[in-house]
């Protein structure tokens, strides 16, 4: 039953202005129904079935979402698991789904998960997530979008963190020929910590978004955002980051950089920071820089003997050492590095 | 039996002849000190080897034990056994030195048909060549050259061409930078390396090195060439009188 749904947003509205997805509409897919695949159950972690609404902030991905739910699970934890929860969210090929995830962490509790972002063959799918982090709760959120290269990727989550909570959020964005990831992260209450890493590995004409909203709603709170763009072809980045400190949030620590690395002269990178700063006594920063394969570098590891795509390959690997860095669960970071692996192989 | 052999070399760089006719013949086991007042071209004499972009050549040959420099890549003059030393080793933030010495030193052996090495043996014969330099292991995880002093930074130079065991080594202005403590680590390993069938071009402004690695023949570069060679004795003739005197 075709249900009235949204438009799909144009370049005219300013958060989409270097995504444009009214393009979308002249898609014809059918209705998917998501399936969530997820590693066997871990101890104090419950995976059920998605009581019915999320609060989710008003965005055009969001209104659309919301009138066209198919499926959703809500993920608890009540104790502190020291595997990863493997989440696998996928519906069937030229479908079209919005699915819903909810991740509850009660007081005190640590969990990592990790997401593998698939979209299938030409499908499109726009998700929901909504994360909640009770006081002292740690979540590490390990997020790998390798949809296939035909497909649109939308995915909107909105994070509240709570008193001394801590929010890690990593995302390797390297499949789907067009993917926006909107996470809104909001520092509820004191001492809460949140960081964003997002390593976008894109060639051929895939185009990908991360837009960020960091609410520093609370005092002593801080988060730190890495975006780290490595553009082939005529692939184009896009980061938009946003950090609103409310006027009670004092003591706030907020940081963001942001660094392209283009390997070719078809490849753009867009980058767009808003601060909207309302207390006095903080501490922001922002950075933002583009460049391209350092010749000298270049020229110095062959002339230790590396031939060049071997050579290209490293500087591209050193480029974003640091954003992995943050990965020090050992098998998860090999998944991530064979990904940059395969990437390399596809562009260099 | 000669290793380099230069024959009349000229080159450009940003448009500009810097080499004019340089001729000069290495032979097996020798170490031969390149002296000149700075822009003669001793650098570029370097990097025209070696192969570096945006260094034209425009007439003359070199070959390396009969090989035709001219027609390898970068890196395979590397794998022919070429080792160019250089005066300010490059920062690669993120790649670990451990990682890139491995890489390099496989890519090599690779090149040469002799068997790569895994980690764990790597990681073994890596720290055994580190020792003969002093070189800590934590510097060995640290990113390549970010953050290093300059004795520090040619330390791992030698190191790189401990592993790589070139036949021809240039070194390029490599007591630039120096303390005396680093001079002699540099001088040492260049010392230990010393064997028959391998060479030294130890390019220089000053005498100081050669106080360390005792060289077999002089040679003053002037204007894009040869204008003089000795013994090494014309070094320290040259400290005594500089190099306005001879290349009058």
């Amino acid at each position: 039953m075709p249900t009235l749904q949204p438009e799909w947003p144009n370049n005219k509205i300013e958060e989409f202005k270097y995504t444009n997805l009214a393009k979308l509409s002249a898609l014809e897919l059918k209705v998917g129904r998501s399936e969530l695949r997820h590693s066997p159950k871990l101890d104090g972690v419950t995976v059920s079935a998605l009581p019915p609404a999320l609060d989710m902030p008003v965005t055009p991905l969001t209104q659309r979402a919301l009138a066209s739910y198919d499926n959703g699970w809500l993920i608890e934890a009540t104790g502190e698991s020291t595997a990863p929860l493997e989440l696998d969210l996928f519906a069937g090929e030229y479908t079209s789904s919005a699915p819903r995830v909810a991740i509850k962490l009660a007081a005190n509790t640590k969990l990592m998960v990790f997401e593998s972002a698939f979209a299938g063959a030409s499908c499109l799918t726009n998700q929901l997530w909504q994360i909640e982090l009770a006081e002292g709760a740690q979540l590490c959120h390990i997020r790998l979008q390798c949809s296939s290269g035909d497909a649109t990727h939308l995915a909107t989550s909105k994070v509240t963190v709570g008193r001394n909570a801590q929010y890690k959020l990593l995302t390797l964005n390297t499949g789907a020929a067009l993917s926006r990831y909107e996470p809104h992260i909001t520092l509820a209450a004191p001492g809460a910590d949140a960081s964003l890493t997002a390593i976008n590995l894109l060639t051929g004409t895939q185009h990908g978004d991360v837009t960020s909203f960091m609410h520093h709603q609370s005092p002593q709170g801080s988060s730190r955002q890495m975006v780290r763009s490595v553009l082939a072809g005529h692939a184009r980045g896009v980061y938009q980051g946003k950090i609103m400190v409310a006027p009670d949030a004092q003591k706030t620590s907020a940081q963001q950089s942001s660094k392209a690395l283009l390997l070719s002269s078809g490849a753009e990178m867009n980058t767009k920071p808003e601060l909207e700063i309302f207390a006095d006594d903080v501490t922001c920063s922002h950075g933002a820089t583009t460049g391209t394969i350092d010749r000298m570098a270049l020229y110095y590891l062959k002339a230790r003997g590396i031939p060049e795509a071997q050579a290209r390959a490293l500087l591209v690997s050193g480029f974003i050492a640091e954003a992995l860095d943050s990965v020090t669960h050992d098998s998860l970071r090999l998944r991530l590095e064979q990904q940059v692996a395969q990437f390399m192989e596809r562009t260099l | 039996m000669t290793l380099l052999k230069i024959d009349t070399l000229s080159a450009k760089f940003d448009g500009k002849d810097i080499l004019n006719g340089l001729s000069l013949a290495i032979p097996a086991g020798e170490v031969h000190a390149i002296m000149g007042p700075n822009g003669s071209g001793k650098s570029t004499l370097g990097y025209v080897l070696s192969g570096r972009d945006g260094y034209e050549v425009t007439g003359g040959t070199a070959t390396l034990m009969g090989q035709d420099l001219f027609a390898l890549e970068i890196e395979e003059r590397v794998a022919a056994g070429l080792f160019l030393a250089l005066q300010y080793p490059v920062e690669i933030p993120g790649v670990s030195n451990m990682n890139f010495l491995r890489t390099a030193f496989n890519a090599v052996r690779k090149a040469r048909g002799e068997p790569e090495l895994e980690a764990a043996p790597f990681l073994k014969h890596v720290r055994s060549k580190a020792a003969i330099l002093g070189i800590a292991d934590d510097m060995l995880k640290r990113p390549v050259n970010v953050g290093f002093s300059g004795g520090e930074k040619k330390r791992m130079e030698m190191l790189q061409l401990l592993l790589l065991e070139p036949k021809m080594v240039i070194l390029d202005e490599t007591d630039s930078g120096l303390d005396i403590d680093a001079l002699k680590v540099v001088a040492d390993a260049v010392n230990s390396l010393r064997a028959p069938d391998r060479s030294f071009i130890v390019i220089t402004h000053y005498q100081r090195l050669l106080d360390y690695i005792t060289p077999d023949h002089v040679h003053v570069l002037a204007k894009g060439k040869i204008i003089k060679s000795g013994g090494p004795e014309l070094a320290k003739e040259l400290e005594a009188t500089g190099y306005a005197n001879i290349a009058a």
